[in-house]
C-alpha cells in the first residue's frame, strides 16, 4: 500500500475544474452514505469513479446532477452550484442513470427529440447528431418502437444518446455499459475518447467494468464507505503499483484484500 | 392429496392478502388482479342493487318467477336492465373461455408453485381455493353492510354468488382445457356462439311481439339462475344453510377439479410476467398508430404535449371515458327517479341509496388511486428526466396541474350529472366548476403526497415489473398515511361539491348566485393554477429523487 500513498485522497486544487464537489455529505436516516467527498474533473477529462456496491457512487453522482440534495458541500459545474445557480448548472451536464426510467409511450427517437427539445433545441441543430447517435449506438432497429418495449439495453443506449445529444460540457454516466453487447461496448469506448479530445467533453463515469475503466479512464477515483480513498491518472496508479501491475491489483490493494486470496475465496 | 392443495391455498390466500398493501395500480396492458377484483364488485353491486329494489318493493315472493318469465311486467326498467346484465356476462363467459387458448397465470408471489411437485390439480384446486377465500375475506364488508339493514340473507348471497362465481370459473376452464386437449375447441367455440345467437333471435322475437324490450332467458339465466336460487335458499334455510351452501359450493369446486383435473397439464399454467410480456406484445402491435413525433416547437410544447397527450389521462381518454360516464349516470339518475317517485318512501327507508353509496365509496379509491398511480407511474416515473434536462420547472409543473383537474372536474361533474338528472335541475352541474378551487387545491396536495410518497418508495424499476419481482411490500405505515391524505383531500373536495350541489338544490344559491359563483371559481381556479405552480415547482427541484 505504502507505494500508493501519494495518491491517497487529499484536498484537491479545484480551481480549473469543469465539475468541482466539494466535501459532500448525504445520510439516510442513520447511514451515512457518503461522507464528506470531493472531486474535481476538468475539461475533456475521463474520470471513472469506482468502488464495491454500497460504497456511495450512486449517491455521489444523483447529487451532482441535482437528483440529491447534499446535506453538506457544494457541486459547481463550469462556475455555477448546481443548487444555487440550478439552470446555468445544468444546461452543462447530462446524465445516464443506472436504471433508465425513461417514458414508455415515446419511441427513442422522439426521446431524443424530446430531450433536445427540454434544453431548447430545434430540430435542425439536433438532427445530425441524433442521426449519428443512433448510428453508433446501433440503435436503428429500435427507434420507431415505443420505448416500453425495449430490452434493458436499449433503454441504456436510448439515455446514453439523449446524453450525447444535448451538448454537454460533462456527461455524467452510472454504470453505462450494463447490459449492453460487446459491440456498441466498442464504438462507446472510442466515442469517449473521441469526445473528450475532440470536443473537449469531459465525463464522470460509475463503473465496475474493468475494460471501459482501463480503456478510457484518464483519471480514477477509488471509493468506499462514502469516501475517496485514492484518487490519481491512470497512468500514475498503475505506475505506482508496481511495474506489470493491473487496475485490478491496485483496486484489491487499496481495499485492504489480495487478488490470489480473493480468487481462492470465490 | 387435500393436504397439498390445503397448503397451495394457504400461499395463494396469503400472497394475495399482501397485494392489499401495494401502492399503486399498474393499467394497460397489465390489469392486475386487484383491478379485476374491483371491476368484479362492480358488476356485483349493480345486480344486487337491481335484486335490492325489487326485493324491498315487496316481490320478493315474486322475484324467481319474474325473473325466470318470459313476460315481465310492462315497464320494469330495473328488471330488463338486470337481464342486460346478465347477458352480458353470459356471454362473456361462454366466450370468453372458448374463443382462444387460456392459461392461469400464477402471479410472482406463488410463482415458485410450479416448481413444486404438485399434480396439475392439487395446484389449481388450491389457486381456486386460495382466491376464493381471499375473495370472501375482502367482501366483508358487503356482509355487514347488509346485516346492518338487517338483511343479512342478501349479504350471505352475495358470497353464494361468488362461491357459483368461483366455481363456474375452473368448471369453464377445465372444460376449455379438455376441449382444446381433444380438438375440439372450435366445435365448441361454434357452439357457444350458436347458443348465443339463438338466445339473441329468441329476445328479438319476443320482443317484437310484446312491443317491449325482452332478454331471452337463454342468455340470462346462466348468471341469474344460481343467483335466484341462492337468493331463495337464503331465506329458507338461514344461517347454518348458507354456510353449508358455501361449503357445498367450495366441495363440487373441488370435485369438479379433481374430476376432470387428468387433462389438466403443467403447461395450462403460466407467470404473470410472461402473460403480461403476451398482453404487452399484442398491445404493442396495436400501438403508435400515430406518426413518430420529431419536431417540438418549443420546450413548453414539448413538456405540454408530452404531460397532457401521450399519458393514460390523455385529454381524448377522458373525454372518451367522461361521456359514456355522464350520460349512464344521467340515465341512472332519471331512472331512479322515475322508480322513486312510485316506491320512494320504501326504498329510502329500506337504504337503496347506501348502496348507491357503497357504489360511489368503490369508485372514489379507484379514481384518486388512479391518480396517485397515474402520478408514480407514468408522470414522475421519468422525473430524473425532466429534472436533469428541463431547465424551467414551470413547464412541466402547470400542464400536470391541469391535466389531474380535468380529470377530477370530468369525475366530479359526471356524478353532478346523475344528481341534476336525479333532482331534475340542470343548475347543480355548475356546481364542479364553482367547487373548482377546491379541486385545484386537491390536486395540487395529491402531486407533493405522491412525490413524498414516491420518494419513500424508493423503486427503481419500471411500475410493470410488479409482475416479474412480485407484490410483497412491506407494511408501511407512513406509506399508507401519505395515501390517507390523498383521499382526505379528495373527500373534503368531493363534500365541497356536495354541499354546494346541496345549495343550489334547496334555491339558496339562485341561478344568478351560481353563475357569478362559477365565474369568479373558475377565475381563482386559474390563479390558483397560476400561483401554486411556482411552489410546486421549487417542492419538485428540492425534493430527493430516489429512482
Amino acid at each position: 500500500m505504502s507505494e500508493l500513498e501519494p495518491l491517497l485522497s487529499k484536498n484537491i486544487d479545484a480551481k480549473y475544474g469543469i465539475l468541482i464537489a466539494k466535501d459532500l455529505v448525504k445520510r439516510f436516516g442513520d447511514v451515512v452514505a457518503v461522507d464528506g467527498l470531493s472531486i474535481d474533473v476538468s475539461q475533456g477529462e475521463v474520470y471513472c469513479l469506482v468502488g464495491p456496491n454500497g460504497a456511495g457512487k450512486t449517491t455521489t453522482l444523483r447529487m451532482i446532477v441535482g437528483l440529491l440534495r447534499p446535506d453538506r458541500g457544494s457541486v459547481v459545474i463550469d462556475g455555477y452550484d448546481v443548487w444555487t445557480n440550478r439552470c446555468e448548472a445544468l444546461m452543462r451536464v447530462s446524465y445516464v442513470p443506472d436504471y433508465p426510467n425513461l417514458p414508455g409511450y415515446l419511441t427513442p427517437l422522439e426521446f431524443l427529440y424530446y430531450v433536445a427539445a427540454l434544453r431548447g433545441f430545434k430540430k435542425f441543430e439536433v438532427e445530425e447528431s441524433i442521426r449519428y447517435y443512433v448510428d453508433v449506438l446501433n440503435m436503428s432497429d429500435e427507434t420507431k418502437k415505443p420505448i416500453r418495449a425495449l430490452s434493458r439495453g436499449g433503454l441504456q443506449k436510448t439515455a446514453i444518446a439523449a446524453s450525447l445529444v444535448v451538448k454537454p460540457k460533462i456527461v455524467v454516466m452510472d454504470e453505462p455499459l450494463t447490459n449492453i453487447e460487446i459491440d456498441t461496448q466498442v464504438t462507446f469506448k472510442r466515442e469517449v475518447l473521441r469526445l473528450a479530445k475532440e470536443s473537449s467533453i469531459s465525463f464522470l463515469i460509475s463503473s465496475h467494468m474493468l475494460p471501459l475503466i482501463e480503456g478510457v479512464c484518464s483519471r480514477v477515483g477509488i471509493i468506499n464507505k462514502g469516501k475517496l480513498i485514492l484518487e490519481g491518472t491512470m497512468d500514475s496508479v498503475l505506475r505506482a503499483a508496481g511495474e506489470g501491475a493491473k487496475f485490478e491489483d491496485v483496486y484489491m490493494k487499496v481495499l485492504g484484500k489480495s487478488v490470489e486470496e480473493d480468487t481462492m475465496g470465490s | 392429496m387435500l393436504r397439498k392443495t390445503l397448503w397451495v391455498a394457504r400461499v395463494v390466500f396469503v400472497n394475495q392478502l399482501k397485494s392489499l398493501w401495494r401502492a399503486h395500480e399498474p393499467r394497460k396492458p397489465h390489469r392486475s388482479p386487484s383491478f379485476l377484483l374491483l371491476v368484479a364488485q362492480c358488476a356485483i353491486a349493480l345486480l344486487l342493487v337491481i335484486n335490492f329494489t325489487l326485493a324491498v318493493r315487496g316481490r320478493l315472493g315474486n322475484l324467481a318467477e319474474n325473473w325466470l318469465s318470459l313476460r315481465p311486467p310492462e315497464g320494469e326498467l330495473l328488471s330488463l336492465a338486470g337481464d342486460i346484465l346478465s347477458a352480458l356476462l353470459t356471454t362473456y363467459l361462454l366466450t370468453h373461455y372458448f374463443k382462444q387458448e387460456r392459461l392461469v397465470a400464477v402471479t410472482p408471489d406463488f410463482e415458485f408453485l410450479l416448481y413444486q411437485p404438485l399434480q396439475p390439480k392439487e395446484l389449481y384446486a388450491g389457486i381456486v381455493i386460495g382466491l376464493y377465500a381471499y375473495f370472501m375475506v375482502t367482501f366483508l364488508p358487503w356482509w355487514f353492510i347488509a346485516l346492518v339493514y338487517t338483511v343479512p340473507w342478501l349479504g350471505f348471497t352475495v358470497f353464494y354468488f361468488f362461491a357459483y362465481m368461483m366455481l363456474a370459473d375452473p368448471a369453464l376452464f377445465t372444460a376449455s382445457s379438455i376441449a382444446r386437449r381433444s380438438g375440439h375447441s372450435s366445435t365448441v367455440l361454434s357452439l357457444a356462439i350458436a347458443y348465443i345467437a339463438t338466445g339473441i333471435v329468441h329476445s328479438a322475437v319476443t320482443t317484437i311481439l310484446d312491443g317491449w324490450p325482452r332478454i331471452s332467458p337463454l342468455l340470462t339465466y346462466p348468471v341469474k339462475g344460481p343467483y335466484i336460487l341462492a337468493l331463495a335458499l337464503c331465506e329458507s334455510v338461514g344461517y347454518a344453510g348458507i354456510l353449508i351452501l358455501m361449503a357445498s359450493a367450495v366441495s363440487t369446486a373441488l370435485l369438479v377439479i379433481y374430476t376432470v383435473g387428468g387433462s389438466l397439464n403443467i403447461s395450462d399454467f403460466t407467470t404473470s410476467g410472461e402473460a403480461y410480456e403476451v398482453r404487452l406484445r399484442q398491445a404493442l402491435s396495436k400501438s403508435l398508430k400515430r406518426g413518430v413525433l420529431t419536431d417540438w416547437p418549443s420546450t413548453a410544447t414539448a413538456v405540454r404535449k408530452v404531460v397532457l397527450e401521450f399519458t393514460v389521462y390523455n385529454p381524448r381518454a377522458v373525454l372518451r371515458r367522461y361521456l359514456p360516464l355522464l350520460l349512464s349516470l344521467i340515465t341512472v339518475g332519471y331512472v331512479l327517479r322515475y322508480v322513486l317517485s312510485s316506491y320512494g318512501p320504501r326504498l329510502l327507508s329500506a337504504g337503496i341509496f347506501d348502496y348507491m353509496a357503497v357504489l360511489a365509496y368503490l369508485l372514489a379509491p379507484t379514481v384518486l388511486g388512479g391518480f396517485v398511480g397515474e402520478l408514480l407511474s407514468n408522470d414522475l416515473k421519468y422525473l430524473w428526466v425532466i429534472k436533469v434536462y428541463l431547465i424551467d420547472l414551470d413547464h412541466f409543473v402547470k400542464p400536470l396541474l391541469i391535466k389531474f383537474v380535468i380529470v377530477y372536474f370530468a369525475v366530479s361533474s359526471a356524478i353532478t350529472g346523475f344528481l341534476a338528472s336525479y333532482k331534475l335541475n340542470p343548475l347543480i352541474m355548475l356546481a364542479p366548476i364553482v367547487a373548482s378551487p377546491a379541486i385545484v387545491l386537491s390536486v395540487f396536495t395529491t402531486i407533493c403526497l405522491s412525490l413524498v410518497l414516491a420518494k419513500r418508495a424508493r423503486y427503481r424499476g419500471p411500475s410493470e415489473d410488479i409482475y416479474r419481482q412480485g407484490i410483497t411490500p412491506a407494511l408501511d405505515p407512513v406509506k399508507q398515511l401519505l395515501l390517507a391524505l390523498v383521499m382526505g383531500s379528495g373527500l373534503i373536495t368531493a363534500a365541497v361539491t356536495a354541499l354546494i350541489a346541496e345549495l343550489v338544490d334547496l334555491g339558496i344559491l339562485t341561478y344568478w348566485t351560481t353563475s357569478v359563483a362559477a365565474s369568479v371559481s373558475v377565475g381563482t381556479s386559474c390563479f390558483l393554477i397560476k400561483f401554486l405552480s411556482k411552489p410546486l415547482a421549487v417542492f419538485l427541484a428540492k425534493t430527493d429523487l430516489h429512482f
